[in-house]
């Protein structure tokens, strides 16, 4: 090896010392959010009322409100996820000893498709504004994909999700939980 | 290989006689600016330029974000590391007559550079909204502020309006990350194309040898051994040492600012010019100074490279460089042997610790840190009666207590109200079972006819003399765990379930005097019943934050102190100040563990 070949050796040896010293520290905070844990993991819990306001037969729309971490700043209470409160026609509310009712289900508002806000009406049923998911109406198969109530192609690749909901000291009490859109199978986004 | 044509044009370029140390400068101040603009478009993935969240968005790049403080402390360093080596790169170009035609253009844009990086410097360090950034740019734009005629305007223009906020904040921001860096890069680019059409400038004897060499290998090599070590020493210093956060900016604190060390000789130079002389501090000896450099090139026309055949413009560099020197060495020593500023500089290192460790529990949707808001409060509002952390109330010296206090006689009679240390806490009750009339605690209160209030009301239940009252050790501790567990927070060593149950059996004999009640967190103040009884509140009780915030609202609540509350009412605070106090209060207690 002559001088000038190791002198060139020497520099890209240099040079690329240099180049990890500079580029691995910035890779830190670019890829922070695949590095740090997010937030506690804990699902919130939130108090959405009294459990008689939702009447027997009837849909409520309504919202779960959180008060979250963003970044370093402790917000204050704000609504984080639209649900729908869902009770069938049975006059009785039945609830278990765990506080669960088979009379009433909260469905998230969160498209399974592609995580639009799902609105409901009386004639139409459960309808997505952005690509025309459809959900049927009827309680017992509240999401069936195979029970659409008109024609049309529907994206949806799953029901809408429902939300663990518990009724505790006569409120409704619901948990938190955001799925992931396009799965066939509901996965909570961790 | 086929290399980009800038790439081969770089490696190619020729070097007469032959490769030297010297030559390194440029390429060192090239690779620190670009390591500003690498480490500086990561920190914007993270930073926020608003008033109320940049010094939170900050505060999480130093201490959340992964390699974070690594990354900010190289884009610190890094911007002393520009200043110096743009001063030896301009040192070394002028030493090697390198200014004078034809490189001329390459010398007044590099001058211009210079500027640039100063303006670099000035917008950086507002950045971050914290007390040294906020202060050190205030007096540089009331600098600006005081220049006759278009100060005004200039100042108004610079802070995006008369006083700082959000406005100047993203119009720092713009000017350090779009509009400043354009600029370097509108002069950059010549700078660069008139030096690979003229080259170094080679001593007299390595241009008459005749020889001359390519850029790489060996004056590459010396650029990247010397690239190496600058980036050896930011490493180094971000590591050990660290970029410095201070408190949250607080425009009504008393900070003494100093700016960043190489602004130290402006500093120095405003010491020496008073009045309307101030200008000539500010604006026009500094202006001469850049003008002397921008017209170098017409001012110097001589063919020789000899210093002292140059002597008529080696002097005057030679003057300025002293001059800086002297001033910045002056300033630094002035400040060292000033004891009063040494001790602010103590005080002020403590705030920021407080506010880091504060921080932890997160910053409010206004971009506060509650806690620190609350004992800023709390040292203001609520001292001249209580104390917490060594502030507050008596402040006796010898014995002789403030005139305000002039029922004192000894250092324990300037107590007024009870010292707020470890409230909430296991020894905040065992005080109160156990020394109820200490000085410290509500032994002092006195009506407005200077008779004591509590003093007597409550007897020791550990004075083993006092049979009718003493309560066995074991008993008090019951006692104890069952009144923290109305605090609602949480302790280590957690709360004893069983003694506390045994604790609230004994509750009995306190409940004489003592109402048991409850206080749900739902209203602010339970509904009132007339008496003169103190409550004492379970579950969500004495201690919890709505019983601290009720004392500040209400503390003559019947459901309080009623009728023997002798402490005013802080209803005309904000809700956002209540908050902060009760959230400070919280930090007094010393066995709780939650934030």
């Amino acid at each position: 090896m002559n001088r000038r070949s190791f002198l060139v050796w020497v520099n890209g040896v240099l040079g690329g010392i240099v180049g990890l010293l500079v580029g691995v520290p910035l890779l830190g905070p670019l890829l922070d959010p695949l590095i740090r844990k997010q937030g506690s993991g804990e699902r919130p819990r939130v108090d959405v009322g009294p459990v008689d306001q939702f009447q027997p037969g009837t849909v409520t729309q309504t919202m779960l409100v959180t008060s979250k971490m963003d970044g370093p700043i402790q917000m204050p209470p704000r609504p984080e996820l639209g649900v729908f409160v869902v009770r069938d026609t049975a006059k009785n509310l039945e609830v278990d000893s765990e506080g669960r009712s088979p009379n009433l289900k909260v469905l998230s508002r969160e498209c399974p498709h592609l995580g639009c806000n799902v609105d409901y009406d009386k004639t139409q049923g459960f309808v997505c504004p952005c690509h025309n998911s459809r959900f049927t109406t009827d309680f017992a198969k509240a999401g069936s994909k195979q029970r659409m109530t008109s024609g049309g192609t529907n994206p949806s690749p799953r029901r809408m999700d429902t939300l663990e909901a518990r009724v505790v000291d006569g409120r409704l009490v619901v948990e938190v939980v955001h799925f992931r859109p396009g799965r066939p199978q509901p996965e909570p986004r961790s | 290989m086929k290399l980009p044509a800038i790439v081969q044009h770089t490696f190619d370029h020729e070097i007469p006689g032959r490769a030297r140390i010297r030559y390194v400068f440029g390429s060192g101040l090239f690779f620190a600016m670009t390591l500003q603009v690498l480490t500086g478009i990561v920190m914007a993935f993270y930073y926020v330029p608003s008033a109320r969240e940049a010094y939170a968005s900050v505060y999480t790049i130093q201490n959340d974000v992964t390699w974070g403080w690594l990354v900010r402390g190289l884009h610190h360093f890094g911007a002393s590391a520009v200043v110096v080596l743009a001063g030896l790169h301009l040192l070394q170009v002028f030493l090697s007559g390198a200014y004078r035609k034809p490189r001329q253009m390459s010398w007044i844009t590099g001058v211009l550079m210079l500027g640039l990086i100063m303006a670099f410097a000035l917008t950086g360090y507002l950045l971050p909204w914290d007390q040294k950034g906020y202060f050190a740019t205030q007096v540089a734009t009331n600098i600006a502020g005081g220049v006759p005629l278009v100060g005004e305007a200039t100042q108004t223009l610079i802070q995006g309006g008369s006083e700082y906020g959000t406005a100047t904040l993203t119009r720092f921001y713009a000017l350090h990350v779009f509009a400043l860096p354009l600029g370097l890069l509108v002069l950059v680019v010549p700078h660069l194309v008139y030096f690979f059409r003229h080259g170094v400038t080679a001593p007299g004897k390595d241009v008459m040898s005749g020889r001359s060499i390519k850029f790489w290998p060996v004056q590459a090599f010396y650029d990247l051994v010397f690239i190496t070590v600058i980036m050896g020493v930011l490493l180094t210093l971000a590591v050990v040492v660290g970029a410095p956060l201070d408190a949250p900016a607080d425009p009504a604190s008393s900070y003494v600012a100093r700016p960043e060390w190489y602004f130290l000789f402006l500093f120095q130079l405003l010491k020496y010019f008073e009045g309307p002389m101030m200008l000539l501090g500010t604006v026009i000896i500094p202006g001469l100074a850049a003008a002397y450099l921008v017209v170098l090139p017409w001012l110097d026309r001589s063919e020789q490279n000899n210093l002292k055949a140059r002597w008529k413009t080696v002097a005057p560099m030679a003057l300025l460089i002293i001059v800086l020197a002297l001033l910045t060495l002056v300033a630094m020593v002035q400040d060292s042997n000033n004891k009063g500023f040494q001790a602010q500089l103590a005080v002020q290192a403590e705030e920021s610790l407080v506010a880091k460790k504060y921080a932890r529990n997160g910053f409010t949707a206004y971009g506060t840190i509650e806690a620190l808001e609350g004992r800023k409060l709390f040292r203001s509002q609520c001292t001249s009666c209580h104390e917490a952390e060594g502030k507050g109330a008596p402040q006796c010296v010898n014995g002789t207590c403030p005139s305000d206090h002039s029922l004192c006689k000894t250092n324990a009679e300037c107590y007024r109200a009870p010292v707020l240390d470890h409230l909430g806490s296991r020894k905040w009750f065992r005080d109160q079972i156990e020394r109820p009339d200490h000085p410290t605690r509500f032994g002092n209160i006195l009506d407005s006819a200077g008779n004591p209030v509590f003093k007597g009301e409550m007897p020791s239940y550990a004075d083993p003399d006092d049979d009718s009252n003493f309560m066995e050790p074991d008993v008090r501790a019951g006692l104890i765990e069952y009144l923290i567990q109305g605090t609602g927070r949480r302790y280590n060593p957690p709360i004893n379930e069983e003694l506390a149950k045994k604790g609230e059996e004994d509750f009995g004999e306190c409940s004489y005097c003592h109402e048991p009640g409850e206080l749900q967190s739902g209203p602010l103040l339970i509904e009132a019943v007339p008496g003169t009884r103190p409550m004492v509140m379970r579950l969500a009780g004495y201690g919890s934050d709505v019983f601290l915030r009720s004392m500040l609202i209400e503390p003559g609540h019947d459901r309080l102190y009623g009728k023997r509350n002798m402490m005013p009412a802080f209803d005309h605070l904000h809700y956002t100040q209540l908050d902060a106090v009760v959230a400070y209060l919280r930090t007094l207690c010393t066995d709780c563990v939650d934030p």
